[in-house]
């Protein structure tokens, strides 16, 4: 193939390298960039990998080199400084070096971040986060360490599975939620409570209605000067697309990067897909919506399909141990 | 019988266990699965599941 038929893919999460394999494997050449150097690891198992030792293995799903050997080019530890739209280009840069790769479409796979109110970025020395294997990493010996009490900030999907996860490795949990119930995106109201209930029959302390105000060393900042103590805090409030390389390449973007059906930006040339993308005001951030972005992409730069992205109608179910939980 | 792995999490299905959660018989062969069986551990459909060859 020319150079200027190449698909250049920046991200190596589900999205990235989910579809850089799937093109590989039908001999489209494909060259992914990413800034993990880890591997390709599966991120939905970054919430029960306390409880179970052997997950945190389990989780890495390929490494470079089996990458490469399907056939995708990777560039680890390398991040995109920039995007020229006029030239086709990507300006990258690594520890040890920088350079300039062209391409002939190029998919942002960029993912999300957790989301960090503003007012609390300032105190992040004082709690953690679960976003990458990089956080598990720096996770796990705390949680070994944590012989009192965990606090959980953020009663969604992944601060219950997360509270569920460490409530069975033996840990005290206490979750703290800003609303009065868990879950309350995914969850029917009936839902919510027998989840309460059921997490109260763990032994799990969850504090509904209760906003946060702000972090100390050790400690939760509650309302009315109260605080709470714990050994470990760590914040699960919800997830922040990664729009900058977008924005800052002057596509369009809101919450996500916007999309059309064809999963294309206003750049006819650029796609985005998984949780930094977003389609029609929505952002489909979990498994199987992504799978299916996947999909849909590789038929449609291997010339199989003329037809837009639709999205389906997804079940999902949380992993709370001892409950089953779907919707 | 032929055990099978997700390749979005690396969960095994042997069909010697089956998988009872979802109400699949232990002895279960991974193509008898219904069509709407799904990952246990993250979710995904059949077709995400390759020949595990460990």
């Amino acid at each position: 193939m020319q150079p200027e038929s190449k698909i250049v893919i920046i991200g190596s999460g589900m999205a990235g390298s989910g579809l850089a394999l799937e093109l590989a494997s039908r001999q489209i050449p494909v060259t992914l960039i990413t800034a993990e150097t880890a591997g390709y690891y599966s991120r939905p198992l970054l919430s029960h990998a306390f409880s179970d030792h052997t997950t945190r293995d389990r989780m890495m799903l390929k490494s470079w080199k089996d990458m490469e050997t399907s056939g995708v080019s990777v560039m680890t530890g390398t991040r995109v400084v920039s995007i020229n739209r006029e030239k086709k280009s990507v300006l990258w840069e690594s520890n040890s070096s920088s350079g300039e790769l062209s391409y002939s479409h190029l998919v942002l796979a960029t993912g999300s971040d957790a989301l960090i109110p503003g007012p609390w970025k300032a105190q992040k020395a004082h709690f953690s986060i679960l976003n990458s294997f990089y956080d598990l990493e720096n996770l796990l010996p705390k949680v070994a360490e944590a012989q009192n009490s965990i606090a959980i900030v953020g009663g969604g999907l992944i601060g219950c599975e997360v509270a569920s996860d460490l409530n069975k490795a033996g840990k005290k949990v206490t979750l703290f939620h800003g609303v009065d119930r868990l879950m309350e995106r995914q969850l029917s109201e009936s839902q919510s409570a027998e989840l309460l209930t059921h997490f109260q029959n763990l032994g799990i302390d969850v504090r509904l209605n209760t906003m946060v105000q702000g972090f100390e060393p050790g400690k939760v900042l509650l309302p009315e000067g109260n605080s709470f103590s714990a050994d470990l805090i760590l914040v699960a409030v919800g997830f922040l697309p990664r729009t900058e390389l977008a924005k800052q390449a002057g596509l369009e973007t809101g919450r996500g990067i916007k999309v059309s059906g064809f999963l294309k930006t206003s750049d006819d040339s650029i796609f985005a897909i998984g949780d930094s993308a977003e389609i029609n005001g929505q952002i489909y951030a979990f498994v199987l919506p992504i799978r299916s972005q996947v999909k849909w992409l590789t038929d449609y730069l291997s010339g199989k399909t003329a037809d837009p992205w639709v999205p389906g109608v997804y079940p999902a179910k949380a992993k709370i141990h001892g409950l089953q939980l779907k919707w | 019988m032929q055990k099978y792995i997700c390749i979005v999490c690396n969960h095994i299905y042997d069909p010697a266990l089956g998988d009872p959660d979802s109400g699949i018989a232990p002895g279960t062969p991974f193509d008898q699965l219904p069509d709407d069986w799904s990952c246990p551990d993250c979710g995904v459909t059949k077709e995400d599941f390759e020949l595990y060859a460990g």
